[in-house]
Order: structure tokens, then sequence, then C-alpha cells
């Protein structure tokens, strides 16, 4: 992303035309061209086959068939353009189109110059160039077609080239009809590049405010997840000598107190607990989310793993009578991770689970690979979130209305945490649910960290 | 038999006073330094029984370097030592408590905030009471 960013940066007069893009039009170009190719072959056999037009057709398929060798080249370095600048790339398209702009104007005048209304072709020409380059350069491209076609016509007016005839009647040699053509094509040629050119404009500005939000919008993340980090810091001494004082009081003075007064202090005390809990994750999801946390990255046994964490859940689960049904491949190879973020997201999501799962409900945890991708489910007979809240259910402190209805206290972070782990390892994931049915949480981790946002 | 002296090294002089009343009330007479260098001073000068010691003061891990001191000078090296950690802290040693202990100069860790009578229990184990 911040690659093709500072892309845009440092070619501010090309905005929006990456090397990226123009590796993909050249391909494009190139495409379009070989569908020029078959549609002319196609026009001229169908015409010296089906039509009283005698043509130099032989001649017509020696330019056809030299436009489809430079197409030809034109495909097989293509890949070797790959590595060419920017610049580079810029160069060989404009050198490409010059040699279409030639090639079309000896195939028009084998077709009938003037007299075959095939020279409108060269609009397309134009079009394409008009996309492609920013800047002035269109209005080149377009007065170098105009040249051409017009030099084409000059030539076969003077007799200095052959006019072939399409029909009996000609109108090469009538000075009228050739300057009415002339006139009218030019204003085509222009007007189409002034159209294209404005509305390339119009799109690349668009295109570079966008991009100019989007850096905006990084930027505001960052910072937001930089308050969090010192918020969440500067909060937690005070908050840990509120909890301390409250304590000692408690341990100290407790007795000369009544029980509505040490009730009152021992909420306090929860309380602040809580308040602990919330600025510990922020601060977590902020050194996650920043990446600036050191992982001691080992290799961890997914089955063994995730069996010790059911294990230590199990009491929950039987406190709530809930049932639970697991099934772990033990086909799943291990995972390059620091053990502990493995741990955080399995035991969130599981405990998570249980505590939104009403008692004598089903919970389903299933772990397989699937293409490099270790896939882990956890699914249960739950209360449900809307769909409104699933699209929400990941971002900081929010939680579900159903959840705050079933369980008082909640951080909001734990699945901001969750997620951020996961994707942090190049995972994802995700919720499907219905209200009153139940919740499917679904993780995608890639077996072999290839790149991505680690480290 | 004499009242225990404990030593607490914190900066946070609110943290501190909850600290001091749990211990004062259970039988320990409380000084207190509030950085490192003072604390260090203090402990020289007053020889207490015990030090209870914040890791993170000035920087990520300046309680580490205090203990490291005591441990080097004569008179207090064998003064046991009670790390204060806060929960899920960046010490800047990565250190796990179970692992790295050995070569760590403190005798027990116990995390922020503090519970008065695990405190107290921890403190008891060390002193041999």
């Amino acid at each position: 992303m911040n690659k093709i960013i500072s892309s845009w940066l440092s070619n501010e007069p090309f905005a929006f035309l990456t090397s990226d893009i123009l590796t993909f039009r050249i391909a494009w170009t190139i495409r379009l061209r070989w569908l020029a190719v078959a549609g002319y072959l196609l026009g001229t056999i169908i015409a010296k086959n089906f039509s009283s037009i005698i043509l130099p057709y032989e001649k017509m398929w020696i330019a056809l068939a030299c436009l489809a060798f430079i197409n030809l080249v034109y495909s097989i370095s293509s890949r070797w353009l790959k590595r060419l600048s920017f610049r580079g790339e810029i160069f060989v398209l404009q050198i490409q189109i010059i040699i279409d702009l030639i090639i079309l104007t000896i195939l028009v005048h084998y077709a009938g110059g003037i007299g075959n209304p095939i020279y409108l072709f060269y609009v397309f020409h134009v079009v394409l160039s008009s996309i492609i380059f920013p800047g002035l350069i269109p209005i080149l491209y377009a007065t170098f077609t105009i040249f051409s076609f017009f030099s084409l016509i000059f030539l076969e007016y003077n007799g200095y080239l052959n006019h072939y005839c399409l029909f009996p009647v000609c109108n090469h040699d009538s000075s009228e009809y050739i300057y009415l053509v002339l006139l009218v094509f030019t204003i085509t040629v222009y007007v189409t590049a002034y159209i294209c050119m404005v509305f390339m404009r119009t799109y690349r500005n668009i295109k570079k405010q966008i991009d100019r939000k989007n850096r905006e919008l990084i930027e505001s993340d960052r910072q937001k997840t930089k308050f969090f980090r010192f918020a969440s810091h500067e909060l937690k001494s005070p908050v840990i000598a509120i909890k301390s004082s409250i304590d000692s009081f408690i341990r100290n003075y407790g007795e000369n107190v009544d029980e509505r007064g040490i009730n009152l202090i021992k909420r306090a005390a929860m309380r602040s607990t809580q308040m602990l809990d919330i600025t510990q994750e922020l601060l977590e999801l902020s050194k996650n989310r920043a990446l600036i946390r050191k992982r001691k990255m080992e290799k961890v046994n997914i089955p063994q793993l995730l069996k010790e964490i059911i294990l230590q859940e199990s009491i929950n689960i039987k406190e709530k009578n809930q049932k639970l049904q697991d099934e772990i491949s033990t086909k799943i190879p291990p995972i390059i991770a620091e053990k502990n973020d493995l741990v955080k997201i399995f035991r969130n999501l599981i405990n998570n689970t249980i505590r939104y799962t009403p008692e004598n409900g089903k919970i389903e945890i299933n772990a397989r690979t699937h293409r490099r991708n270790l896939v882990f489910m956890v699914k249960d007979t739950g209360i449900g979130v809307s769909k409104e809240d699933s699209e929400n259910i990941f971002r900081e402190f929010y939680r579900s209305e159903n959840a705050k209805k079933m369980v008082n206290y909640g951080t909001g972070l734990g699945l901001t945490l969750v997620k951020q782990l996961i994707e942090n390892y190049g995972g994802k994931i995700e919720i499907t649910s219905e209200i009153n049915k139940g919740t499917t949480f679904t993780v995608i981790l890639p077996l072999k960290q290839g790149g991505g946002s680690i480290d | 038999m004499p009242r225990k002296k404990i030593l607490i090294i914190d900066d946070d002089i609110d943290l501190v006073e909850a600290l001091r009343i749990t211990l004062e009330k259970t039988g320990y007479d409380v000084i207190d330094a509030q950085d490192g260098e003072k604390g260090f001073e203090k402990a020289k000068m007053e020889n207490p029984d015990m030090i209870l010691l914040d890791v993170m003061m000035g920087t990520q891990d300046e309680g580490f370097h205090v203990a490291y001191n005591i441990r080097n000078e004569p008179e207090i090296t064998d003064t046991p030592i009670i790390m204060l950690t806060a929960v899920g802290q960046e010490t800047g040693f990565g250190f796990d408590k179970e692992k790295d202990a050995d070569f760590l100069p403190v005798n027990e860790f116990i995390e922020k905030p503090v519970d008065p009578d695990v405190l107290i229990d921890k403190i008891r184990y060390v002193l041999g009471q």
C-alpha cells in the first residue's frame, strides 16, 4: 500500500498512472491488437469472397502479418518490460502507438484510402492515447494522427501513391470531397481527444483526492492507536493506586464500617479492577496494532494447544452445564507464532462463546487444515447477534445489545484484540450469526508465514 | 521479637501510603524512598530487613538497576527484595518470572495492584516468619 502511495507521490504529474497500471495497460493493448488483427483479417476475407470489391488483399495480409508479428514481439517482451522503470514503460507505449498508427495508415491505404470509412478507426488510437497519457501528450498524438491521414490522402491525390478504388465511382481526386472529409476528420479527432483528456483529468483528480483522504485515514488511525497507548499507559498508575488504596482500606479499616458501607467500597474495588482490565487490554491492543511488540516466535503445536485451552475452560463449561463437542484434526502442522498470541486468540473466542451461550447450550469447536490454512471454528447455540451488531462486533469498546443484556461485565476489547492478533499473522476472522439461534466464529490462519503484515 | 523494618522504593506516594498502612498494621516498620538513587542510599543507611522495589520508576527497568546495585553492596547484599511489577508490564527485559528468577537479583515478584493478603504472605515467606 505504502509503495503505491509513494509512487503516486513521486510521480505527481502522472497521478494515477503507476507502473503497475501501465503494465496492465500494455497487456491490455496487446489483447486489443490481437482483436484488431483478427477482425481486420475476417473483414478482408468476407470482402474478398462475398463482395465485388477488388483490393490488394495480399498486401493487406502482409501488413496484418507484420502487425501480428510485432504484437507477438510485444507479447514476449512484455515479461521483460515489467522490469522497466515507469518512464521507460511510458516510452515503450509511445513507440507502440506510433507503430500502430503507421500500420493503420498502410491498411487504410490498401483498403481504399479516403473512399473507405475504415479511417474512422483512427479514433480508437486517439481515445487510447488520451486515456493512457497524461498532460498534453494526447494532443500531440491527435496531431500526429491527423498528419498521417493527411499525408496519405495527399500522396494518393497527387499520384505519388496508387489509390485503390473500392467502388466504380471514386472521390479521391475530388478536392472538395477531400477538404470536407479532412475537416470533419480533424474536428472529430481533436474533440475526441479533448473530451477524453477532460474526463481523464477529472478522473485523476478524484483519484488523487481519494489517495489523499486514504492517507489521512491511515494517519488518523495511527494517531488513534498512539492515543490509546498513551492514555491507557497514563491511566494505569492512578488506577493501580486507587485499587491498592481501596484494598488497603478494606483490610485495615473494614471492621469499623457497616455492611452497606463495606459493600459500597467493595463495588468500587470491583469497578477499579474493571478499569484496570480495560486499560490493560487497550494497551495490549494498541501495542499489537502498532506492531511495536517484539514477538518470541516458536513452533506451536495447534491440536495440543487447543486441547489444553479446552481443558482449562471445561470448568466453566461444566458450571453452565453446557455440552461441548470438539473435532480437532491431529494432522494440523505446527504454526510459527508467539504461543501467547495464539492462546489469547483461541482462549478469548472459546471463553467468549461459553459466556454468551445460555445454560444447557451446545458448543462446537472444530479445527482442521484447508489449503495451507488453519481453519478454526467455534459454534454455539447462544443468544446470537444482529446483523448490525456483527458488523461492529470487532470494533473497540463495542458490545452487542444481546451481550450487554446477558453479561454485565465486559471490556468490549476482547474481540478487537483477537482480530488484531489474527491479522498480525496474516489471517482473518469472520462471524455468522442468527438471533436466538447461535453464532459461529471462523478463524483462518495461514500455516506458512509468507510476508504479509508479520514483523 | 523486634519489629522488622521494610523499605518501600516506589515513586507513587499514594501507593506507598496504601502499602504502608497494611504493613504497619500487620506489625512492620516502614520507611520509603521515591526513586532508585534515594532508595539505594536509604538501604545502605538504614539497613532494612527487606525491600519492596517497584520495577518501573523513571525508566522501564530502574528497579533492576537498583536491585543489582544492592546485590553489589557488601553490607546489604543479602537483604531480601520483593519486586513490584504492573500487570503485563513491558520491562524492557522481557523477563519471565519462572525462568529468569535464578539470575535476577530479587527473591519474589508481586503484581500490582497488590492484594494485601498476598503481600503479607510473601513478606512472611521471604522473611522466614
